[in-house]
């Protein structure tokens, strides 16, 4: 692929869920930044500091867009990754906020262990629901009373996705509640279903989204509220006394973005934003999806997924599945094994051996596809 | 086993190349947990077997499922040579430093020893060991040699001092100049290397430096018809010690003369005598040949045939049997020629440079 050119021809990268790789675009952009305008932005008055803040109100403006957001209710800070978004929130939450956590069987640790912890410090119970093999949370209204809801929108296993996230919002505010979405794997894969969420919280990463390794929180303006700030510095206050401080009024998102920023990154998010904007795939995620679901489907494997996804994890009885990793990789393949940081549900709730997972990107092409299949299939002969 | 036969592959590897050091770390955190008695890092182990199976799977799936199978086996039969390697290595770098061979039961098969006449011990070896079923004997004796090559670290750096080695018996090739000191070689007759040691003394004029004066040791060995490594160094050595019994009024006494007869000299075909003696003659063709130089030196036929019987006497045997046990277990030395002077021993041949210093 163009945008891909510079990469080595007989690689064959599976390993899109964990990071995507930098269409060249990106890399240019960052590279522009470092070259022509390397400043720092934020309250300064020369060009290059100038045009840095806004490159990064421009990112900003095209996540919310990207979202069908409102800068009237939410806002966009940036960060290190998901997960240190979404502990940023969970660990300075104020303890009137809510009564219980909720999180599903399913999450990655980035939720699970934030939930378990944030629970144990404002010293209200932490609720493990399950969800159904097509991702929806199974619940009742009540279980959500004054709840923190927090749950991805998209597996990191097998991609299934949460199709009741509409009704858990609606549900959740009725009953005093909040809701954050980890949606790592869902805004580069469907963001389309986030667009009508009525979320607090939303944690995503650029690195999955074929942007530098950047974290990305857009918060609704009240939830920023209820937060007691404890995690502070440069760039978050208005005015500070000998004791006391006064936190940032006017740009709410600055209170969650503490030091410097890295401003590279989010131009690089940027363009990453605008690259996937105007994309236009050979072959569709879906039809890709398919055929490496039909083609696995063939070998000696058991599939976590039920349904073709971007995200395939199974496990094979004939070969244990680091070591089909190791074998992959002789061959020039990528994928990643494991329990892909969901060793809760993986390991101890459904005591299933690691799993080999194969996700794809945008720079896959059906003969990669196609490849790796073959590779898998040859080795399945012979172990 | 495994994770101790990486440790050892890698951190051999690592001395070489950084990179593969972490994996040494990391394999030696594997052996201090088996030392502990804790489990090893089975992550660690099944990475290294599917990274080394990962090159061969597709192209000999046969292969590559033998060595899963066997990899730990083959990992336990490598430690076990490596550490017999290393105690190897161990043991003849001692011998080395020690008895200046690297095997003191066969000093010639060892290439750091120099040019030398090994002085061979009855022990058998391992390979003939495990075919007579006597491999506890062996290890034994290879324990009790380590155990004596230890104990005799000290003699490598003591002072030899020959005058410590020598009695009433001993002759010298020049006449005894108490200004000069004394250097003592061992030699066994039949040794060829003896004889290249005596062309180097003659070379450097060593013997008008030193007051050179020697031990005949004929070499044992149990696996010839005579017992000895050469067939007529016993009969030599008899001869050599009962003519010092009845000396010749000469400027060089007359057994210095038969040994360089032997060393030196040619026969009409164009061999060393010495070569003539281990190669051609029997007994009574060397007898005759060294009576036939003791009468050209000027004994009597009475003299001759007194020797001759001198040589064959219970006393002429106890002063050999005395010799043999100063060597073997005073001196202690493995393997000859051996030359004491200047407070130093050597082993081997020493060149003409050294003889001169």
């Amino acid at each position: 692929m163009k945008d891909f050119e510079y990469l080595d021809k007989s690689v064959l990268y599976f390993d899109s869920s964990c990071q995507t790789l930098r269409p060249q675009q990106v890399i240019d952009a960052m590279s522009q930044y470092y070259h022509e305008y390397n400043a720092c932005g934020g309250r300064v008055k020369y060009d290059w500091g100038i045009n840095v803040d806004e490159k990064i109100l421009q990112t900003k403006e095209k996540v919310l867009k990207s979202l069908e957001k409102s800068r009237k209710d939410y806002v966009v800070a940036f960060t290190l990754n998901t997960t240190y978004g979404i502990n940023l929130i969970l660990s300075q939450l104020k303890s009137s906020v809510a009564d219980q956590i909720i999180t599903s069987e399913i999450e990655h640790n980035s939720v699970f262990l934030p939930a378990q912890t944030a629970g144990k410090r404002l010293g209200i119970p932490t609720r493990v629901l399950s969800r159904d093999d097509r991702g929806n949370l199974i619940y009742e209204k009540k279980d959500l009373e004054k709840s923190v809801v927090i749950l991805n929108t998209t597996s990191n296993i097998d991609g299934r996705m949460l199709g009741n996230a509409g009704q858990i919002c609606k549900d959740a505010h009725e009953q005093g509640g909040l809701v954050l979405f980890d949606a790592a794997q869902t805004f580069v894969h469907a963001p389309q279903i986030l667009n009508k969420l009525d979320f607090d919280g939303l944690f995503f990463s650029a690195h999955k989204f074929y942007g530098p390794s950047l974290g990305v929180m857009v918060v609704k303006k009240s939830l920023i509220e209820k937060l007691e700030f404890s995690f502070i510095g440069g760039g978050t206050v208005d005015d500070v006394f000998e004791h006391d401080f006064v936190l940032a009024t006017e740009d709410l998102a600055s209170r969650l973005e503490p030091g410097l920023q890295s401003f590279a990154q989010i131009i690089g998010f940027g363009a990453a934003l605008d690259w996937i904007a105007a994309f236009k795939p050979k072959e569709s995620r879906e039809v890709l999806s398919k055929s490496l679901f039909e083609q696995v489907s063939q070998l000696p494997v058991k599939l976590i997924n039920k349904q073709a996804s971007p995200v395939l994890g199974f496990y094979s009885e004939k070969i244990e599945a680091h070591r089909l990793a190791i074998f992959l990789s002789a061959q020039n393949a990528m994928a990643r094994s494991g329990y892909f940081c969901c060793h809760y549900y993986l390991k101890n709730l459904k005591q299933y051996p690691p799993l080999l997972r194969i996700s794809l990107g945008l720079h896959n092409s059906q003969e990669q596809v196609d490849s790796l299949s073959a590779i898998l299939k040859s080795i399945f002969s012979k172990v | 086993m495994f994770c101790i036969a990486a440790f050892i592959i890698f951190a051999i590897l690592g001395i070489f190349s950084a990179s593969y050091r972490s994996l040494a770390k990391k394999a030696w955190q594997c052996v201090v947990k088996r030392i502990t008695f804790k489990p090893c890092e089975i992550g660690f182990k099944e990475e290294l077997k599917s990274r080394l199976l990962s090159r061969i799977i597709l192209t000999k799936p046969r292969l590559a499922k033998s060595f899963d199978r066997w990899i730990d086996v083959l990992a336990f039969v490598f430690v076990v040579l490596t550490i017999w390697s290393f105690l190897v290595v161990l043991n003849s770098g001692l011998s080395l430093l020690v008895y200046d061979t690297c095997n003191p039961n066969d000093a010639e098969s060892c290439a750091f020893g120099g040019q030398t006449c090994s002085i061979g011990s009855a022990k058998p070896g391992f390979w003939d060991s495990l075919k007579q079923g006597k491999i506890l004997i062996w290890g034994k004796d290879t324990a009790l040699t380590f155990g004596e090559t230890v104990s005799n670290i000290p003699n490598r750096f003591k002072n030899w001092n020959p005058a410590d080695y020598v009695n009433e018996r001993n002759t010298y090739y020049k006449p005894f100049d108490e200004q000069k000191p004394i250097a003592l070689e061992i030699i066994d007759p039949g040794c060829k290397f003896c004889a290249q040691l005596f062309g180097n003394i003659k070379q450097a004029g060593f013997e008008e430096r030193y007051n050179l004066t020697y031990i005949a040791y004929p070499i044992s060995d149990q696996t010839t018809g005579t017992g000895y490594k050469f067939p007529h160094s016993y009969l030599v050595a008899s001869y050599l010690e009962a003519v010092k019994l009845q000396p010749l009024a000469s400027q060089t006494p007359a057994d210095w003369q038969i040994l360089e007869k032997i060393f030196t000299q040619r026969n009409s075909n164009g061999l060393t005598f010495q070569e003539e003696f281990n190669l051609v003659d029997n007994e009574q063709q060397v007898s005759e040949r060294l009576e036939s130089w003791l009468f050209d030196m000027g004994y009597s036929a009475d003299k001759v045939v007194s020797i001759r019987l001198s040589a064959d006497s219970e006393q002429v045997k106890e002063i050999i049997a005395a010799n043999n046990r100063l060597v073997e277990d005073e001196i202690e030395t493995k393997k000859i020629p051996t030359i004491m002077f200047n407070g130093r021993r050597y082993d081997r041949v020493v060149d003409v440079d050294k003889l001169k210093e």
